[in-house]
């Protein structure tokens, strides 16, 4: 992974993790004060509303014993149960009158007899019915009862039986029915202020099952009215849980409508009513998640802003790194001359001082490459003096100076001006690439005969070709061959691929030398029979002291400089250099040289 | 027959060289830095001087300046030494040496034969080895 990349991910990683952490804690919190305010808001709604409900039940409760346990009524029926006279009848009517006009919400009432006949009552129609066979009416012989006994009226609406025994002398004489609306609780269930939109409160009675039958219109089914119940088996649901006398707090509970809601449950103490006072979790959450969207939002932008200052602060880290790789390769491959911009004025950041300690660097590896080279150059030149003076001597001893020699004698002094000659040779390899390594070499091209140089350089070369019982032979067109080219230095050129040839082949093998002038250049080619170059070899051949192992010899020949300084002098003439070869199939050297310019 | 003048601070190369020069039939002088080939040249006037380059005091280049081929157009002068780069050659051509060889490439009768060439001939001649 690059460094800048690196940068990248680290700069992000600081940015973001802050930012997620301090995101996710708001996020929390607002999540969690949000809940408790809602659950806060519906607890206080939902004792205010219990209470209320209370109150309704309690004052019916405290009535209707009022009634029962009374005076009045008590005692004008135990004299019309003796008498059955006309003016009891009618004092208990306008008693009971009295009653329903002073409670409004009093529809009906009615007093019975204790089999269930209906002795009178304000509503005309209902006297002298049969009321034995109604759901109250065993109850109602022996004990008040309030909230029991519920149902729908004319209307639609709910009513209630308030139905009791008429008590005279601790003894039932008759039974009283109140028919009164419950408009009252309607009206306390259906006020939804502070429930938002979607909250509301849930009015239910406990069914013998432990099922929920609501009491009251539901926000979202206003015929709920006694029609519909809650199973006891769903105990998700609020009003389940409330008419059980549950005072509870869900904060995962399924309404109604099966949605996702918030409640707190109040039993209706004193009675088998509950209620739950309930919103949805939607609503609740709607500010969170436009808080969690705003969130992301925002981790988003910090995101973008974070990849591009990252970007920004990598480069300033990188870009003078590359600045500096790109000079320090130049500078591998061979350019001393390459230096680093130091960068605006800001000399005296880290950078600027690594700017200054690698060009003061490379300018030392420049003076002291220059050293070498001077050096090397300097000591070639002077190497050769001895090696001239040795040659001079065997030279003048050959040829007979001192005196005429044996056959021995000239055999050994010819050996020992050979072995100098190598040497000479070797020094001048040595000049020459120093020389083209650093740039010196100006080739003095002149137009040549390059056949007749060839056959020049296959004379010299035929006498050591003999020793091995080597043949040399030349394949030339009739007339000469012209190139312009610097005639010593092909001359080392041809010499080093011919003596290669010589050195690498068997005995008796023969060493073939072609040229040919092609249309745009000239083809010169020295082909061996000596034991090949494998394909993987073929690469090395050409490289500084590459030397391929000779089967032919039990010494190491050579410097490994010889071809190395042939492709050198070749690309110096604007010429290529190739090699064809396979093992056990000999060796092909082709050079190809740009036509001479007319 | 000619009177050549060896210019040559090494002993042995000029041993090599005196002997290759008397051996043709010449006579010859030697001188070992750029002064003493002063005095010689001067004095004694040679048909020929072979020259090195690197000598100690006054060097080839340097005699070769204040010997002044314009002067002494009947003698030529053979730059005979192992330094090689163009520029030397280029520089010496100018200030009129005739040939420039390279000592390392010839053995003593190689050299005969040039010398004997630079002689007989006029104009200055490059080396056809």
């Amino acid at each position: 992974m690059s460094i800048v990349q690196k940068i990248i991910l680290w700069f992000l990683g600081l940015i973001l993790v802050p930012t997620l952490l301090v995101g996710g804690m708001l996020f929390l919190s607002f999540n969690h004060y949000m809940i408790n305010e809602a659950l806060n808001n519906l607890s206080h709604q939902a004792d205010v509303k219990q209470q209320r409900i209370e109150d309704v039940v309690t004052q019916n409760t405290t009535q209707l014993a009022a009634f029962t346990n009374g005076v009045l009524l008590p005692t004008t029926l135990d004299s019309y149960n003796h008498t059955h006279s006309t003016e009891d009848l009618a004092l208990l009517g306008s008693t009971i009158d009295a009653v329903k006009s002073k409670t409004p919400e009093y529809q009906n009432v009615s007093i019975l007899n204790l089999d269930g006949k209906v002795i009178v009552s304000t509503q005309p129609s209902a006297v002298g019915q049969d009321y034995s066979a109604k759901d109250y009416f065993a109850r109602a012989k022996v004990r008040n009862d309030t909230t029991d006994y519920l149902f729908v009226n004319g209307k639609g609406e709910l009513d209630i039986n308030l139905v009791g025994p008429i008590m005279y002398q601790n003894n039932p004489v008759g039974i009283i029915v109140i028919d009164a609306s419950t408009s009252d609780l309607a009206s306390i269930v259906t006020d939804y202020s502070g429930l938002g939109d979607t909250g509301e409160t849930e009015l239910a009675k406990r069914g013998s099952d432990g099922n929920a039958l609501y009491l009251a219109p539901l926000r979202f089914d206003t015929a709920a009215t006694l029609q519909r119940s809650v199973g006891y088996s769903k105990a998700n649901s609020p009003v389940v849980r409330a008419v059980d006398g549950q005072t509870a707090t869900l904060q995962h509970a399924v309404n109604y409508q099966d949605k996702p809601v918030i409640a707190i449950t109040r039993p209706i103490r004193g009675t088998n009513w509950g209620i739950a006072v309930e919103i949805e979790r939607a609503e609740i959450y709607q500010p969170l998640y436009n808080l969690r969207d705003t969130l992301v939002l925002l981790v988003f932008v910090v995101l973008v802003f974070g990849v591009f200052t990252a970007l920004f602060a990598a480069r300033l880290i990188t870009d003078p790194i590359i600045a500096l790789s790109i000079a320090a390769r130049s500078i591998s491959t061979g350019d001393l001359s390459q230096r680093v911009h130091q960068g605006r004025a800001d000399d005296n950041n880290e950078f600027g001082l690594l700017a200054h300690t690698f060009n003061t660097m490379a300018s030392h590896l420049e003076k002291l490459d220059k050293m070498k080279t001077e050096f090397i150059l300097l000591t070639s030149h002077q190497l050769r003096t001895p090696a001239t003076a040795v040659k001079g001597f065997l030279s003048l001893l050959l040829e007979g100076y001192a005196k005429p020699l044996t056959a021995k004698q000239r055999e050994l002094l010819q050996a020992a001006y050979e072995e100098n000659e190598q040497q000479l040779r070797l020094v001048n390899q040595i000049l020459s690439i120093a020389q083209a390594e650093s740039d010196q070499i100006i080739l003095a091209k002149a137009d040549t005969d390059l056949s007749g140089l060839i056959q020049e350089i296959v004379e010299q070369l035929r006498p050591i070709a003999i020793e091995h019982r080597q043949i040399i032979t030349i394949h030339k067109p009739k007339g000469p061959v012209w190139a312009t080219i610097d005639r010593e230095k092909m001359r080392m050129v041809i010499e080093n691929l011919v003596s290669n040839a010589l050195k690498y082949s068997p005995d008796k093998a023969e060493i073939t030398v072609s040229i040919e002038q092609g249309s745009d250049s000239v083809l010169l080619k020295v082909r061996d029979q000596g034991f090949g170059i494998a394909e993987g070899d073929k690469d090395q051949l050409f490289k500084k002291f590459s030397r391929l192992p000779n089967p032919n010899s039990v010494t190491a020949q050579g410097s490994g400089l010889g071809l190395y300084l042939v492709k050198i002098l070749v690309e110096l003439h604007a010429g290529t250099v190739d090699v064809e070869s396979a093992p056990g199939k000999g060796t092909t050297f082709i050079i190809k040289l740009p036509n001479r310019q007319e | 027959m000619a009177l050549i003048l060896i210019v040559e601070d090494h002993p042995s190369l000029q041993k090599i060289y005196s002997i290759a020069v008397t051996e043709a039939g010449h006579t010859c002088l030697t001188a070992k830095d750029g002064t003493e080939a002063l005095r010689q040249a001067t004095e004694h006037n040679p048909d020929l001087i072979l020259l090195d380059l690197l000598m100690p005091d006054v060097n080839g280049m340097e005699f070769l300046r204040k010997y002044d081929t314009a002067k002494h157009p009947a003698t030529k002068v053979i730059v005979l030494t192992n330094m090689d780069t163009p520029i030397l050659r280029q520089q010496l051509s100018d200030l009129g040496a005739d040939l420039y060889l390279v000592k390392s490439e010839y053995t003593p009768k190689e050299l005969m034969g040039l010398i004997d060439g630079a002689l007989q001939s006029t104009p200055p001649a490059t080396p056809d080895n």
